[in-house]
């Protein structure tokens, strides 16, 4: 393996470890904070029981994603110097915010979990704001990084290529930055609403819950359903407008994942299929649809991979993470949908064994569509780490220590995923919190 | 005060907060190995700031000395990877003891490991802080070496100072012993570290690190007698050590191979620090008011 690859394997691994904690970290706060101060100014002092219950998750992912960060930062630095280098100069700040955040959340959490008896409820529930809050700043600040990767500005070249005339502003505020912070702060509550509705339906499916906690779960459920449901809506609306933004700014990043070979108009969507080489092989096609989703009309014109060279396309394995993110949505948007449907008329097999299994499997796959999200995005700009500017090749380290190290973090996430797992099951008692009267 | 002054002052006073509550964790550490049980409480999730101002620290120097990046990621990366190693073991160890296990009391076999990751964490990083002061890496000379070990004195004593502030004069007896050890090596180290890298380093940070020990060593002998409690001094020079010897430094960033000049890039970031902990220092003042005043508060 050479160091390349082995660099690009080690910060994958990284990154797809990171970001089911980063959904939860940013998620589970602001749910916390909109069931807490539900439970206050409606008067039902179970909801607050319940927050608190999921605030004990929260800590606990906390431990493993605060590492899973740090991690990152310093592989950024040590795996990628030459573009640590290059960013720094021109988002550097964006850096030191998400930092800031990062601190006022730790410290603030830390106070909101020793606070629950002791403050005032308003009092704690504007806490677990400022923490919400501050999750969210801290995604905002790292992605406005990621943006400026897609679309860089606010810079210029001099002839040894190192950035001069540099304008913050305009790097940090990039033009990818509103459409990418949109679709991946929604998705990210969007999967952690689905996993908290699939843990319930997943208690409900054991049968071990006395009938009181059943209620409650079946009315927290629908809460957590139609709250995932606007949120899906809202992911797939964000998610329209990125597909148009890439149409426009990264076309060739649509293009790969669309399998779109050929500049052309009324260009058709593929749906499924097999990658072989550089070509989407044996998918349904459906006439002049990708034309209308990214240009707005039927016989709009799409770019496709020809009008680059072949050195500078993406792989086409971007369909597939696409395809998966698109279809997962789709697919979670529907099953939300008809729990609500069926509640609304009160029919009993939304709560058979078979429907709580597919909400299970709702959560389990939102997880995935939000890393599915994030493989089209860093996939759909290979081969360049900065588009247009940096390539991968030439921003990766020198030192062949990188190789030895590809294979010992695999293991440790693992190790530390299962352990969040086990600790998630061991420390949480959501039925408990279900359980007790007031 | 030059830019890249500043810069430096920023990065060594960064990673001396580090230092500080790598200590106390190092202290808290020790207790739970004496088997005070009390000391599990002390473990919140606000020992992860430690790791924001590791963050914090590592990322401004890469990116504000971002010349120097590519030259610190051949020569560090191993040291660096294998402390990264260190962390998520850990994270892994503070998962199954505190959110997994239920014992009363911890069992030695996941208290050990505990132990010895959460010392060899910060000591990983401290020995990028050696490669820099000396231009090796640790093992390849004395003076690195004597480094690495004053480094894990001065952690271990202002842990021990900090967390048994409130005991008995009698019972700060090893936070002494340690205190005093890493005081003599910071006065006794000072002529190797000149006579390796003599042209090199500034002769005054050093005198000051000499002056420190001195009047350490003089209050701990005062202390004795009259009982005075040391550990705000001794956090003190935990604060100092990383910034003197950085100073020390000047004007190279790794001794006798890159300048600080060399290697300086964007200000930006340093900016955003600056600018950021004016804003949020009102918060963050409140936020650690609020979190001591919970902590020493009973439980209803």
């Amino acid at each position: 393996m050479d160091v390349v690859t082995a660099g690009r394997s080690l910060i994958a691994d990284t990154l797809a470890f990171h970001l089911f904690f980063v959904l939860f970290g940013v998620g589970l706060p602001v749910l916390i904070a909109g069931l807490e101060g539900y439970s206050i100014f409606k008067k039902r002092p179970y909801g607050r029981q319940v927050a608190r219950s999921w605030s004990r998750a929260l800590v606990i992912l906390f431990i493993a994603g605060a590492v899973s960060g740090t991690i990152v930062s310093l592989q950024f630095n040590l795996i990628w110097p030459t573009f640590t280098s290059f960013a720094g100069k021109v988002v550097g700040v964006s850096f030191a915010l998400e930092g800031f955040a990062f601190l006022i959340e730790a410290l603030f959490l830390s106070i909101y979990m020793l606070s629950w008896d002791r403050f005032k409820p308003i009092w704690h529930w504007l806490i677990g704001c400022l923490v919400a809050l501050s999750a969210l700043a801290s995604a905002f600040f790292i992605t406005t990084v990621n943006a400026w990767m897609n679309t860089p500005q606010g810079f210029n070249l001099d002839a040894h290529g190192n950035p001069i005339d540099i304008n913050t502003r305009q790097a940090v505020f990039s033009p990818a930055a509103k459409t990418e912070i949109s679709h991946s702060i929604l998705a990210y509550l969007f999967a952690a609403t689905l996993a908290l509705l699939a843990v319930y339906a997943w208690m409900l499916w054991r049968r071990k819950m006395t009938s009181a906690a059943k209620t409650r779960a079946k009315k927290l459920m629908v809460g957590l359903a139609a709250v995932a449901l606007i949120l899906g809506l809202a992911v797939g609306f964000a998610g329209d407008q990125s597909g148009k933004f890439d149409a426009r700014y990264e076309p060739y990043k649509l293009a790969a994942a669309e399998g779109l070979q050929q500049t052309q108009t009324g260009a058709p969507l593929l749906i499924g299929g097999i990658v072989q080489g550089n070509q989407v092989k044996h998918a349904v096609k459906i006439p002049k649809l990708l034309s209308f989703l990214a240009t707005g009309h039927f016989n709009g014109t799409v770019e496709g991979l020809d009008s680059t060279q072949a050195q500078n396309r993406p792989p086409a394995t971007v369909h597939y993470f696409f395809d998966a993110m698109v279809s997962i949505g789709i697919f979670t948007v529907l099953v939300t949908l008809v729990y609500l449907l069926g509640r609304w008329h009160r029919a009993d097999w939304v709560h058979s064994r078979w429907f709580l299994a597919l909400l299970v499997l709702c959560g389990i796959l939102g997880i995935f569509a939000a890393e599915f999200g994030w493989m089209v995005t860093e996939f759909g700009r290979q081969p360049f780490v900065i588009r247009g500017v940096m390539r991968v090749s030439a921003a990766v380290t020198h030192s062949k220590a990188v190789i030895g190290f590809g294979e010992i973090f695999p293991v440790l996430y693992l190790i530390l995923f299962s352990l969040t797992i086990i600790g998630l099951r061991r420390g949480v008692k959501l039925q408990e919190a279900l359980d007790e009267h007031h | 005060m030059s830019i890249i002054d500043a810069s430096v002052l920023l990065i060594s006073a960064l990673f001396s907060i580090y230092a500080l509550a790598s200590a106390v964790e190092y202290g808290i550490v020790f207790k739970m190995l004496g088997r005070d049980q009390a000391s599990r409480k002390l473990f919140t999730p606000l020992w992860e700031i430690t790791n924001v101002f590791l963050v914090f620290g590592f990322t401004g120097l890469a990116i504000l000395f971002n010349g120097a990046l590519t030259h610190l990621s051949h020569a560090l990366m191993g040291t660096l990877g294998a402390a990264i190693v260190l962390m998520l073991i850990r994270s892994c160890l503070v998962l199954s003891i505190f959110y997994i296990r239920n014992d009363d009391i911890i069992p030695s076999w996941l208290l050990w490991p505990f132990a010895l990751v959460t010392f060899l964490v910060p000591l990983s990083f401290s020995s990028a802080g050696v490669y820099l002061l000396t231009g090796q890496l640790f093992w390849r000379s004395v003076v690195g070496a004597t480094l690495i070990v004053g480094a894990t004195a001065g952690l271990a004593a202002v842990g021990l100072l900090v967390v048994n502030r409130k005991q008995k004069l009698k019972d700060q007896f090893a936070g002494q012993l340690t205190f005093i050890v890493w005081l003599l090596i910071l006065g006794c180290i000072l002529p190797l570290l000149v006579q390796h890298v003599s042209n090199n380093l500034q002769q005054w940070p050093l005198a000051v690190l000499v002056g420190l020990s001195t009047v350490g060593l003089g209050l701990v002998l005062a202390g004795l007698r009259r009982g005075i409690r040391l550990w705000q001094y001794a956090a003190l020079v935990c604060l100092m050590v990383p910034i003197l010897l950085a100073w020390a430094d000047r004007p190279y960033l790794v001794s006798g191979q890159l300048t600080l000049s060399a290697s300086y890039g964007a200000q930006t970031y340093g900016t955003a620090i600056v600018i950021g902990l004016i804003v949020m220092l009102p918060l963050i003042i409140l936020g650690g008011w609020l979190f001591i005043v919970l902590f020493n508060s009973p439980k209803d």
